[in-house]
This record gives structure tokens, sequence and C-alpha cells, in this order.
């Protein structure tokens, strides 16, 4: 009973601690997208419970995490300006796991992988869909060079940068019809990596 | 004792985050994604009774939502036993992330064993949630081997027997390139290139 009676007080002491200084009544989150990614920067928004000025975080904000840090936690702190103009660290921390940056997906002048190709294009590009959490536009890939591969066909087209050539795209236009071909790129930038996509013509 | 119950886990569920002195968000990451369960944690302070969610924890977005926006409310029954709204966030629903292909554990891009046919699509550690929870079915898949003419197609996530033997007989180093149709947390077509 006196256990129940401690914890009672606990509770209540703790509502009244937050009323005093929170004008908030609810917090809604979803813990497991506390990540960040690896080269993509990721904006925080702060908030300090009760009347503080000047908020600092630990880490920059918005907040890139370094390559090679997936894996690691990263641990963030606050400090604010309080009433009587003091610098002090806020109670308590939040905690975000780095995670790997998502796989791009390759583009072939606009069609994706198991597309088929209506119009051939020069350029391959490397990009994210709308399947990743941060907004468009944060990554920066650059396709290093590409391996084409014709089905049926001996050897394969390989070439440099993110242009298919001249004379490679004139080769894949003497291709027939239905006939599929597969791209694989290496790009780098947000992340690097391969990728292989097969396209119908 | 009911009441002493509720209070205490309230009580519980509020002290961790109301335990600290600072709320930080990253607002980009208010997302849920189709097919993919995530779990919510709400809190509130005061004193309200009957305290709910508007959507169930861990909240799985429906299959075609996406690009909508689900708003997820807490509301509550106050001293006076009015309803009151204690506070709302609102999460904007994306496609499940594209799987990886597998071929007996390696990735694309990998070096093969042809000895064996399994296939899966699979999650890598770049999802913000847990890997597992992704479910993919592969439905069929089409083998191109460099060089040689026509394709091997076939169905479900395990390369038949007669295919594995062309796979083989192929002398020397090939590269080969595996597309699969999935299903599951999400539908879609997915490549790969191995060499063998």
């Amino acid at each position: 009973m006196k256990k129940i009676i401690f914890v009672g007080q606990l509770f209540f002491a703790t509502i009244a601690f937050c009323q005093e200084f929170n004008s908030k009544s609810a917090i809604i989150e979803t813990p497991e997208m506390q990540v960040f990614y690896e080269g993509i920067p990721i904006l925080l928004n702060v908030e300090a419970f009760g009347e503080y000025k000047d908020i600092q975080l630990n880490i920059p904000n918005p907040y890139t995490a370094p390559p090679g840090s997936a894996g690691s936690i990263v641990t963030v702190t606050c400090s604010a300006v309080n009433k009587k103009g003091k610098r002090v660290d806020l109670e308590g921390c939040r905690k975000f796991t780095v995670k790997k940056t998502p796989k791009p997906e390759l583009s072939w002048g606009g069609f994706t992988d198991g597309s088929t190709v209506r119009a051939f294009s020069q350029t391959l590009s490397v990009g994210y869909g709308d399947n990743v959490p941060f907004g468009k536009g944060k990554d920066n890939f650059t396709v290093v060079g590409y391996v084409i591969s014709v089905y049926g066909l001996k050897g394969t087209l390989e070439g440099e940068g993110s242009e298919i050539s001249e004379l490679h795209l004139e080769a894949l236009k003497a291709i027939s019809k239905g006939n599929k071909i597969t791209i694989q790129v290496k790009y780098s930038g947000s992340s690097n990596g391969l990728i292989t996509s097969m396209f119908e013509l | 004792m009911k009441k002493i119950t509720v209070i205490v886990s309230l009580f519980i569920s509020s002290f961790g985050a109301w335990g600290q002195g600072f709320l930080i968000e990253t607002p980009e990451m208010l997302v849920f994604y189709e097919g993919i369960p995530i779990e919510i944690q709400a809190c509130a302070t005061g004193n309200y009774k009957n305290v709910v969610m508007s959507v169930p924890s861990p909240y799985t977005a429906a299959s075609g939502s996406a690009g909508s926006i689900v708003v997820v409310s807490l509301s509550g029954t106050d001293s006076e036993g009015n309803s009151v709204s204690l506070g709302t966030k609102k999460f904007l629903v994306k496609k499940a992330p594209k799987p990886e292909l597998i071929w007996n554990g390696v990735a694309d891009g990998g070096r093969a064993m042809r000895s064996g046919g399994l296939l899966a699509c699979v999650y890598g550690d770049n999802v913000p949630f847990s890997p597992s929870k992704g479910r993919f079915e592969i439905l069929s898949y089409s083998i191109v081997v460099e060089g040689v003419k026509g394709s091997l197609e076939g169905t479900g996530s395990a390369i038949s027997t007669s295919h594995l033997n062309a796979l083989k007989s192929i002398k020397g180093d090939s590269r080969v390139t595996i597309t699969v149709k999935y299903t599951g947390s999400g539908n879609g077509i997915i490549s790969g290139s191995f060499q063998i």
C-alpha cells in the first residue's frame, strides 16, 4: 500500500511539474522513426518546456550523419538560457540511430525497372522515389559508369558517366522490339553502390 | 484497484517523455508506410480520463493510401466530464520502400552460387523501421544469362531444378540478371545482377 501511495504521489508530482512548465497536454511520436541517414541532412524541431531562450543543440541543425556512421547512436542534448539569463543544460536527451542511405532507383530517360521503353534516351539517372521518409531533392547521386547487357547477345556495352554513348544508343535502337536489356550502373554521391534494372524495348 | 492500475500505467507511460526538459522532432520523419506497422507512443498530462488515440498502435497504413495524411489525435474526458482534444499530429503516408533482391543470401552485384535457387526480397538496414517488418512473396522470376538467347521464366521464390541445371551447365564466369515480381508489404519489380 505504501508503494502504491508513493507511486501515486510521484505521478501527481510529475503531472504538476508538466502542467507548470508546459502548455502542451499531449505528445504523440513514433520511436522507430527516430533515425538519421548517412549523408542526408535531417531537420530537427526543438521546443523547450518552460521559459527558455536561445535553445541550442549539441549537434548542428539540420544534422547530417557522416559516411560510415551507420549503426551508431547520436545522442542529442539541449541547452538554453533561463529566466535568470544563465545558460543551462535541459534535462534529458534524445537518441537517434544512424542508418545507411536508402538504395536509390535507376531511371533511363524516366523509365524505371521493369518498364517498356518507348523512347531511347541517352540519360541514366539515379535518385529516390517517393518511398523515402525525407523530402525529395536531398539526394545527390552521380552515375559513374554503366554496363548494358542485351538478352541473347554476347558481350556488354560499357561506358562511363550518366550518358549512354551515341554508338551504344545506335546499337540499342537496332535491337528488335520486345527484346529485353539490363542496365547496371555504378553510382556515387549520397551513397555508393551498384543498381541493376531490366527494360523491355 | 483498476483505477490505481490505470493511474500507474499512465504514469509509467508518460514519465519517459515528460521527464525531459525539451522536445525534439524530426518533421520529415512523420511518416507512415503502406503495409508497415509503425508503433505510436502517446502520453498526456493533466487529470483526464478515458484517454484514447484516434488510430490503433501499431498503425498500418492501408495499401493505396500513399500521399494521404493520417491525423493522429489524442482525446480524453476532463474532470467536468467534457470530451477534450489533447493534441494531434499529422503523418504523411508513403509507399513502402523497395526491397532488395537476394539470391542465396547474395545481393545485387555479388557473386552467387549457382547450386542454390532461393530468391528472396528483403529489406536491408537502410529502412527506418525494423527490416523484419517487410514481408514479401516472390510471384515470378525471369533469369537472363549474358550472351544466351531467351530467358528462364518461372513462378515462386525457388528457381526450378531444370533452370538451376541450365545455370550449372554454363562454363566459366558469366553475368546473370534476375528480375522478380513481388508482392506483400509492397508490390513491384526488382532486378539484381550476379556473377556466377
